[in-house]
């Protein structure tokens, strides 16, 4: 069998906005206030009484072309075998080049620690044979997980029997996050994330 | 796995099989191969060591899912579902897993206080377990053998803690017990109780192939969140349901339907019943199951639901008349249908009648109690521990005789009929429960409180200061639920019956103690009789004298069993459908009442009907009816001191029609002004101000605020303050509490309820907030 190829899959025609997967992710890799690594954007379009809401969850494309990697200057962020793009604590400068070139806005500046982080896709829990901890919070299984390279893991059938979209087709970074039925609109314009309403809040995800 | 034959899958030893009888039914977890054995689900991050951990239930909502506290050096570092637990199988919402932050408030109170000032005034000082005790104790004992022990009034908002607090409440001599399970959902009990002889009901979403949501919202907000929400995902998508949504604004539900319908605020009702009149005008109603299973006949129902015609529902609730024929006919024609309902439809004066009519439509297409309808709610009944405390004679505050047919009284009239001194009180303990932030009119109830002629003497035990605990004499520092002990049950979404345990994931922080010692404590100290009903030994013989009944538990090893796996349930149990057709329904008549002399006793229409609301249909130019709703990040007070769902929600601009905003000259942002007129005899002009938020996503005669924020206490975080590193004790101390940014950048939101008249369904005695209009002007 080929070497392990993690890639996940949101269903976001399940995604109840729950933000279960956000503070999950708060819990796991205390990821401290002011700053996400996993987030909800929630988008209204339509006028009354046709208006609609539509959900995309957000996390690091573990990319398969990632242009943080080669725009490092301390090579502290470097991605495993598997595809997890990882920042080496020891070794970053909190330069911020990384964010700076990242298109999907996904990687954050620790503010407890001044040190660039991001979505690890949990792999200490990887390691030890779980999977992630927004996927195994996720009430409704939107989220799935798995090797993309084994013809029988959940994501390569879901790979292989959906329609499927990515973020930024036209970057070449070859994402590893799928999502099947989101929302066009909400799905462009990524980087324009800064403020949007939820159900009833003003949320400010990325400072 | 997932290959495994019957035969093989009852070889395996219960715990086993339980897991597996979920993934049958449940969309398979693909990983579950792969995952470690129980207890390694978490892993330290550096070490990869598994984490010690210990299941139990959460209490941040009332649905009671199955939780793991894994723990590290003694310290709960993670909360994550339990997969043996059949309601949340395994998944946990955003509220539960920040149960942490609700253990860690860095202004937890962790020993007993004092008031010195006067009473609301904030000054306090602390003082020891013993002298605590004794004082409260004398206060009780004093009122137990020298007074009239009837003006002792005991208010809890733990849905567990109902039979010690009751049993505590009787023990002592006093009726008045104000349990936890009054306000939302009052008035849904009641008409449950009187149609089906069972409060509540358990919509099996899950294999439903239409599902018709009436005033509710299951996949934001409900009783059993998680396990009700990913049934009802797995309903229509995996399904494939229809999913059709009645409300007022647009809904984390309506915004995964199929169809969505705007109605005029107050007319769901009216809709319900035009569709029932369809389906028995165009002869789509099942003839036999009305005849055997129901007090009335088809005949007399066609002819009762007559008077409303389509038409006249259109023109009242602004829906096509053919929109509503459409529905009601596939909901009679498409098998299984169901209905599924909430506060958008029962918080009103005529809830009882608005869900007492929606659940003619699952009577009338037969769909009660089949797979995927509306099914009776099914839970464990627990064992009572004997000798029980004489019940003593009911009271005007436990019940209330202008509520007849109210089972549970609200505490949003107990407050009234306090501050009308219906019922003397010279001592009151506030339980787990925040009425200074939850009830209607929340200025009355701090009135209330801060009176001392009222209520001379207020014990309050908690675990956080509240609204309600400034206003305390003396407040008692309990445990919070990760801390605490109790035996679980819940209507199960999964409609097999389950029992849980609750038991503390670490023991208790510093002085704190569990309800369980605090209540045996005092009546061991008042004495007076009340001790012999609180002589337990200890909290295991408590707990295992509650579940002695379960003899399918029992076998498997009762506590004990309980303590390892959190749950338990028969796992060769299948939901047993249509059990009524054996022994007829818990009715005096033994069928589906849909003809209720006890209604028509209390002076309503004996049949579903509907009256159209005096304040709804009389909308003044500037006038708005107001909806609060609860979202997926907030339980009302009990999760506002929780900073990461803080972070994500902390204010509640007010939603309004962009349309509507343009014709009062709001634009979005605007600081806008919300009043509540001046009703006679009832409540006198209040008013909030908050931020306007333009959506599009709201029926142009409707404003809309989140509740769960606005706190006006519970600690710094509750009220986005930002905490000094070092100022809290060590144990609870955490660099975040420097970071709270968002009081600065939003505000910490407004408590709506502050402007919520005190209104009831005099039927059911639950509130009425759906009848509330309000005045919309700029600042």
């Amino acid at each position: 069998m080929a070497e392990k190829r993690y890639a996940m899959v949101i269903d976001v025609r399940r995604c109840i906005s729950c933000f279960a997967c956000s503070v999950a992710c708060k819990a796991e890799m205390k990821v401290p206030l002011e700053v996400f690594a996993t987030w909800l954007k929630i988008v209204e379009k339509g006028q009354d009484p046709n208006a609609q809401r539509f959900v995309l969850p957000r996390l690091c494309n573990n990319c398969g072309n990632p242009i943080c990697t080669r725009n490092c200057p301390t090579r502290a962020t470097w991605q495993r075998e598997d595809g997890i793009v990882l920042v080496d604590q020891h070794r970053c400068i909190g330069c911020k080049y990384c964010i700076a070139s990242c298109p999907y806005d996904v990687r954050y500046v620790n503010p407890l620690k001044n040190l660039v982080q991001k979505c690890y896709w949990c792999h200490h829990r990887l390691d030890a044979g779980l999977v992630p901890a927004c996927v195994e919070t996720c009430p409704t299984r939107a989220l799935t997980f798995g090797d993309v390279n084994d013809p029988k893991s959940e994501v390569s059938k879901l790979l292989a029997t959906s329609a499927t979209q990515v973020l930024k087709k036209e970057m070449q970074t070859e994402p590893f996050v799928y999502y099947i039925g989101a929302d066009e609109v909400a799905m462009s314009n990524v980087e324009e994330e800064i403020n949007y309403y939820t159900e009833s809040t003003l949320i400010k995800i990325r400072i | 796995m997932g290959n495994i034959s019957r035969r093989d899958f009852l070889k395996l030893g219960a715990a086993s099989a339980a897991v597996l009888a979920l993934e049958s039914q449940f969309r398979p977890i693909a990983y579950a191969a792969e995952q470690l054995l129980e207890g390694g689900r978490s892993v330290n991050r550096t070490s990869g060591l598994p984490r010690s951990f210990l299941p139990s239930t959460c209490m941040q909502c009332p649905a009671g899912c199955g939780i793991i506290g894994y723990v590290e050096e003694s310290r709960l570092v993670k909360i994550g579902g339990n997969s043996k637990h059949i309601s949340n199988l395994g998944t946990l919402c955003a509220r539960g897993q920040a149960g942490i932050n609700a253990i860690y408030d860095p202004q937890r109170l962790l020993e007993p206080l004092k008031r010195v000032g006067p009473r609301g005034s904030g000054s306090w000082e602390p003082v020891s377990w013993d002298d605590a005790l004794d004082e409260v104790a004398s206060t009780l004992g004093t009122l137990k053998s020298g007074g009239d022990p009837r003006e002792f009034v005991f208010l809890t908002g733990n849905p567990d803690a109902d039979y010690l607090g009751r049993r505590f409440t009787h023990a002592f001599g006093s009726p008045n017990f104000i349990g936890s399970t009054s306000d939302f959902d009052a008035n849904k009990r009641v008409a449950d109780r009187l149609t089906w002889g069972a409060a509540g009901d358990m919509p099996d979403v899950a294999h439903s192939k239409y599902i018709l949501v009436l005033g509710a919202n299951p996949l934001e907000t409900g009783p059993n969140y998680v396990g009700f929400a990913q049934r009802m995902i797995q309903g229509i998508r995996d399904n494939q349901a229809k999913l059709v949504v009645f409300d007022v604004r647009l809904t984390n539900t309506s915004a995964m339907s199929n169809e969505m319908y705007y109605v005029n605020p107050g007319t769901i009702g009216l809709v319900t019943l035009a569709m029932a009149n369809v389906i028995m005008q165009e002869g789509l109603y099942r003839d036999e199951f009305i005849r055997r299973w129901t007090n009335v006949t088809p005949e007399e129902l066609a002819g009762h639901l007559a008077q409303y015609t389509p038409e006249r529902a259109a023109a009242e609730a602004g829906v096509d008349a053919a929109v509503i024929r459409t529905i009601a006919t596939e909901f009679a024609t498409t098998r299984p249908a169901t209905t599924v309902t909430d506060a958008s439809l029962s918080n009103f004066a005529a809830g009882v009648q608005n869900e007492r009519a929606a659940m003619l439509l699952s009577i009338i297409t037969g769909n009660i109690d089949t797979r995927g309808g509306l099914c009776l709610p099914r839970s464990y009944d627990l064992a009572p521990v004997n000798p029980e405390p004489p019940q003593p004679p009911p009271s005007v505050l436990s019940n209330p005789p202008a509520l007849p047919l109210a089972y549970e009284q609200a505490a949003a009239g107990t407050f009234e009929q306090i501050r009308n001194r219906e019922q003397k009180v010279s001592a009151l303990m506030t339980h787990n429960v925040d009425p200074a932030y939850s009830n209607p009119d929340l200025a009355r109830v701090e009135e209330v409180l801060a009176d001392e002629t009222l209520i001379p003497y207020h014990v309050a035990v908690t675990p956080f200061m509240t609204e309600t605990a400034r206003f305390a004499d003396i407040i008692l520092p309990e445990t919070t639920y990760l801390e605490d002990s109790d035996i679980i049950v819940r209507s199960s979404p999964e409609l097999v019956p389950f029992v849980a345990l609750r038991q503390p994931v670490v023991p208790p922080l510093e002085k704190s103690r569990p309800f369980f010692d605090i209540a045996s404590s005092l009546a061991g100290a008042v004495k007076g009789g009340m001790e012999q009903y609180f002589a337990f030994g200890s909290v295991s013989d408590y707990l295992e004298a509650r579940v002695a009944g379960i003899g399918g538990l029992q076998r498997v090893g009762g506590l004990d069993y309980l303590r390892q796996h959190g749950v338990w349930y028969d796992p060769k149990s299948q939901p047993d459908y249509g059990a009524f057709r054996a022994g007829g329904f818990r009715t005096p008549s033994g069928k589906l009442e849909v003809r209720s002399a006890l209604m028509a006793e209390a002076g309503q229409p004996a049949l579903p009907s509907y009256e159209t609301s005096a304040s709804l249909s009389r909308l003044g130019d500037r006038d708005m009816a107001m909806c609060i709703f609860d979202t997926a990040l907030h339980s009302d007070w009990k999760t506002g001191n929780c900073m990461w769902l803080d972070e994500i929600e902390h204010h509640n601009p007010v939603w309004i029609n962009p349309r509507t905003a343009e014709s009062l000259g709001i634009e979005d942002g605007d600081t806008i002004k919300l009043t509540r007129p001046n009703i006679a005899g009832d409540a006198k002009e209040r008013s909030i101000t908050a931020t306007a938020y333009l959506t599009e996503g709201i029926h142009p005669r409707v404003v809309a605020m989140a509740n769960g924020v606005g706190h006006t206490a519970m600690g710094n975080i509750a009220q986005a303050e930002k905490i000094p590193y070092k100022e809290p004790p060590e144990v609870l101390r955490d660099p975040n509490t420097e970071l709270v940014w968002w009081g600065e950048e939003d505000g910490s939101g407004v408590n709506p309820k502050r402007i919520v008249p005190v209104k009831l369904d005099p039927v059911g005695g639950g509130e009425a907030w759906g009848e509330m209009v309000v005045t919309v002007a700029k600042v």
